[in-house]
């Protein structure tokens, strides 16, 4: 225990030995220490040679440099790079899957971009000298939502100033288009009722030798049906006397289309008619009669055949001048409306402004923002290997 | 700045100078160098134990200070220049670990009259007296640990204060006090085994003798 406290002590008192010979101790301390070691020969001992180490290290002190270390204009100039570079160390693989990645996107983007073009250049071309109100208005629309920056703003201020300059011009042009059409159709409407009534003229005349013709088979077929029964009669002489008034009736009539007849024959003709019709009405007519009246019928309705025959011919004479009349006033293409026709414009243009967008499509948005991160990506782990 | 002769610049303080050279003036921060560069290569020599390692130590180390002045913020202007040669021996001593190096008795038979050039006002034999006190003292100073080495070099050698030793090595007060206390209570241990602290003592006395005696010349005289 003693000799513990005297360790401690002395370590203490050695602690105190190396700040009393530097001088680092206050007064008080200084003073404490003092009178210890005036008691302790150890201590006194051991301060002694600290102090003549202390005073052979000054020896060091007096060392020299064997030249001057002044810096001259060469010392201080900057640094030239080293002309050999260090040996590059292996790409790590993130830095190989980085870049692989960013040349994906960017070929996905070319691609994406490409496919755009192909579609959509020969319509562009071909659509783009056409703008309307539409057009205009999509380019508005389309630059008032970007969030962009103000180039982009600018630029979609330029478009829309010059559809604004197409769409005038468009619609001069349009305007005059629709003119010269009117003035067209007017004089092909003056042309169109001329024929129609040149047509209407033939249709009227051709019916009238329809009727002509008609009327003509008709009288010639009624003739020979005549000259047929007079012949049977002039075989057979007559003796019935129904059968005789019909005869006389059929020459009356006969007389009456343009035979020689007399007053008297036509009396008697009258009254062979009445008494043979009350004959007949008084005795059932008798099979021979039946007969006739069948051929009498069959003649009618031949004699209507025809007359339905030159009814056709006629029709379809007055048919053909009307027809060719109607293929005169006929235009090649039929022009079409005029609210269609603004409406396939704006279609073609709105086709247009959706390739103009181009890379305001969502998929080229994401690609390109892809693209971005992975170069941004491979920047910083480039940087930071 | 007005531009000043030499004789005028070795007038200045160590701030002054700095200013000037900090603007530019390269003759004011040599004068700085010429004012500082023996004990800059004596902190340097202390550690390194090569004179020609430390000639290159040092003078990379005033290179530094010449590129780092913008970081001098007054004070103690000798304090920040072996500041920055101590961190430039450091960062030499962590290469040499790396790699094979003499050893330290090679370096002191080879380099012993680095520590002292001739200085014609000694006499030969006191001068023989402190080459063999170096000699002995370096190989001492290479068996301590490098924080025991260092801090008795900028203490016993270069004469700072606890304070700037403290802010040098980046360290408290506290313990520069207990490696001072411990470096020297090791090199006591070392001279006692190896018996050179007798023969130490010995040239001490030899020393105050002939300090305290008169020139020859004199006396012929």
């Amino acid at each position: 225990m003693t000799r513990w406290r005297f360790w401690r002590r002395g370590t203490a008192l050695r602690g105190a030995a190396a700040a009393f010979l530097d001088d680092e101790l206050t007064a008080r301390e200084r003073a404490d220490f003092e009178s210890e070691l005036a008691r302790s020969a150890e201590l006194r001992e051991y301060v002694d040679d600290i102090r003549l180490i202390q005073t052979q290290l000054s020896v060091l002190r007096e060392a020299r440099p064997s030249r001057s270390l002044e810096l001259t204009g060469a010392d201080i100039a900057p640094q030239t790079p080293r002309l050999v570079a260090a040996p590059r160390e292996p790409t790590p693989i993130r830095l190989r899957v980085a870049a692989l990645g960013a040349a994906a996107a960017i070929a996905a983007l070319a691609a994406v971009g490409l496919w755009d073009a192909l579609n959509l250049s020969g319509a562009a071309v071909v659509e783009r000298s056409v703008p309307t109100a539409a057009t205009v208005e999509s380019a508005v629309v389309e630059s008032e939502p970007e969030p962009a920056a103000e180039q982009v703003a600018a630029q979609a201020e330029q478009q829309a100033q010059a559809a604004a300059e197409e769409f005038e011009v468009a619609e001069a042009e349009e305007t005059a288009a629709q003119q010269q059409e009117t003035a067209a159709v007017a004089a092909l409407a003056e042309e169109e009722d001329a024929a129609q009534d040149y047509a209407q003229q033939e249709q009227a005349m051709a019916e009238e030798e329809a009727e002509y013709e008609a009327e003509a088979e008709a009288e010639q077929a009624q003739q020979q049906s005549w000259a047929e029964r007079e012949q049977q009669a002039a075989a057979e002489p007559e003796t019935d006397p129904a059968r005789q008034a019909i005869t006389a009736r059929e020459r009356t009539v006969r007389d009456d289309s343009g035979e020689e007849t007399s007053a008297e024959q036509a009396a008697a003709a009258e009254d062979a008619m009445q008494v043979a019709e009350e004959t007949a009405q008084q005795q059932e007519a008798s099979p021979e009669v039946q007969a006739d009246m069948a051929v009498e019928e069959e003649s009618q309705a031949a004699t209507q055949q025809a007359m339905e025959q030159a009814a056709a011919s006629t029709e379809q004479a007055a048919a053909a001048p009307q027809a060719a009349a109607v293929e005169q006033s006929e235009p090649q293409q039929p022009a079409p409306a005029p609210e269609i026709r603004v409406r396939q414009v704006e279609e073609r243009t709105e086709a247009v402004a959706t390739y103009e967008r181009g890379w305001e499509t969502p998929v080229q948005i994401a690609l390109a923002a892809v693209a971005a991160a992975v170069l941004v990506l491979l920047f910083a782990l480039r940087r930071r290997a | 700045m007005p531009d000043l002769s030499d004789d005028a610049l070795e007038q200045l303080d160590d701030d002054a100078l700095a200013d000037r050279a900090r603007g530019g003036e390269l003759d004011a921060f040599n004068v700085l160098v010429r004012r500082y560069q023996r004990r800059v290569f004596g902190l340097c020599l202390g550690m390194l134990r090569s004179p020609a390692v430390a000639e290159d130590a040092a003078q990379d180390a005033m290179i530094a200070a010449w590129r780092g002045l913008d970081g001098y913020r007054g004070g103690n202007f000798a304090a920040w220049l072996l500041r920055i040669a101590g961190n430039r021996c450091r960062d030499e001593l962590r290469r040499r670990k790396r790699r094979p190096s003499t050893s330290l008795d090679a370096l002191v038979e080879e380099h012993g009259d680095a520590w002292s050039p001739p200085d014609e006002a000694r006499t030969p034999e006191l001068a023989a007296l402190d080459r063999e006190s170096r000699r002995v003292l370096a190989a001492m100073l290479d068996r301590l640990p490098e924080e025991q080495r260092q801090t008795l070099l900028l203490c016993d050698v270069q004469g700072l204060a606890y304070r700037e030793i403290a802010a040098l090595t980046e360290t408290s007060i506290g313990t520069v006090k207990s490696r001072l206390n411990r470096g020297r209570a090791r090199m006591r241990q070392l001279l006692l085994e190896s018996g050179e602290l007798t023969r130490t003592r010995e040239r001490q006395v030899l020393r105050e003798r002939i300090a305290a005696a008169p020139p020859r010349g004199g006396t012929r005289e």
